[in-house]
């Protein structure tokens, strides 16, 4: 698990957000540690949580397989790349990240995170769209897309704001009102409510 | 300052950061102006290169500015600091998360959670979409609106969305895919 996470604090270039293709890859997919639900759930946590996102989610992973020492071993992988990499240059002047081919390669390298990207969003709206009348999921992802990017709202705000619709659509299927007219259950859902987590849940 | 006092206040910024690196980049830029420990100069380029060095950039900035003090082992002390809050307060959230993640407010809340999440995982996909891709700074200058793009570098995003769609690369590969090819074309 150290060396897992020593590989994603390599690859993982700027924030922790950027690393969720790599954990999508090596944790969800590849190892079957996870699943891309609760990796989402992680986030969604370590988001609102104290800390940085990428140390968090690391914790996390780590604490929920291996115990506390799994939550220290990942946290020390995910930080060992940083602590190497800056310690080297910060010895070295400054001077390395100034050179002309090494900013070539690190603008290539933003290319090359901003294609994951690409695909992981892509991969994420094609899961809400993919359940019918999901108009509750839609309208959250573009509103903190826009709240973010346009009206510079902190992220944690979203975050909280966004369990609140949750739980304020749930408040609204249990009004006693939507019950007594008798439709069946699955008719009077919120759009929301058709995310997969809780069709587990009435199963 | 003593390793001690670099100790405290890294375990602060890790402590009252809450939605990721560019809080702590401002709570770290807080305390080192007010105190002039760092000069501004000095701390964007510490900020620039954090950013285009692997790695997350808050325990990067950590990192550096411990090394900026105390040379290597400060770096290790800094960086300590700022994830010992996490790992004490994530552990003791992971400890109970799944006994709550069956309970149905929780799962009423994750249901708003899981789109956002996905909302801001788009902004940050944009963000590097900006830096990568947009040129800003010729945009500004000479306000035609086909300097924002450079066609090289559109290009080569286009062939790597091509690829990462179309095959299962791993994304290690395309990070060094993208660095060789930033190197020979840009």
């Amino acid at each position: 698990m150290f060396a897992v996470f020593v590989k994603i604090g390599t690859v993982t270039f700027g924030g922790g957000l950027a690393m969720l293709p790599i954990l999508e890859r090596e944790l969800a997919e590849k190892r079957k540690w996870t699943t891309h639900m609760d990796l989402m759930d992680y986030y969604a946590v370590s988001q609102v949580t104290p800390g940085i996102i990428a140390v968090n989610v690391a914790t996390f992973l780590g604490y929920k397989r291996l115990g506390i020492v799994g939550g220290i071993v990942t946290t020390f992988g995910v930080v060992l790349p940083s602590l190497i990499i800056i310690s080297l240059i910060a010895f070295s002047l400054d001077s390395i990240a100034h050179i002309g081919w090494i900013q070539k390669a690190l603008t290539g390298i933003n290319i090359a995170v901003a294609a994951m990207l690409t695909k992981i969003v892509w991969s994420f709206i094609k899961n809400s769209i993919k359940t019918p009348k999901n108009i509750f999921g839609i309208i959250l992802v573009l509103s903190s897309f826009i709240l973010v990017t346009v009206f510079n709202v902190d992220s944690a705000f979203i975050i909280l704001g966004s369990a609140v619709c949750g739980l304020a659509s749930w408040a609204l299927m249990q009004l006693p009102l939507i019950k007594k007219t008798g439709i069946t259950k699955s008719k009077t859902r919120e759009p929301g409510e058709t995310i997969p987590f809780s069709d587990k849940g009435d199963a | 300052m003593s390793l001690l006092e670099l100790f405290g206040i890294f375990f602060y910024v890790g402590l009252f950061t809450i939605g990721g690196g560019q809080v702590a980049i401002t709570l770290m830029q807080q305390v080192f102006f007010e105190k002039n420990l760092i000069t501004p100069e000095r701390f964007y380029n510490m900020v620039a290169i954090s950013e285009s060095t692997p790695g997350p950039i808050g325990i990067n900035m950590a990192t550096y500015i411990g090394c900026h003090f105390y040379g290597f082992w400060g770096g290790c002390i800094t960086t300590f600091g700022t994830v010992l809050p996490s790992l004490i307060i994530i552990m003791i959230i992971a400890s109970f998360f799944s006994k709550v993640q069956e309970k149905a407010l929780v799962k009423a809340a994750f249901n708003g959670l899981r789109p956002a999440v996905t909302g801001l995982v788009a902004v940050a996909a944009w963000q590097v979409f900006k830096i990568a891709l947009l040129n800003i700074d010729a945009y500004s200058l000479s306000g035609k609106f086909l300097d924002l793009f450079s066609p090289i570098s559109i290009g080569l995003y286009v062939v790597m969305l091509v690829v990462f769609f179309k095959t299962k690369l791993h994304p290690v590969i395309l990070v060094l895919l993208g660095a060789i090819a930033g190197i020979i074309l840009l």
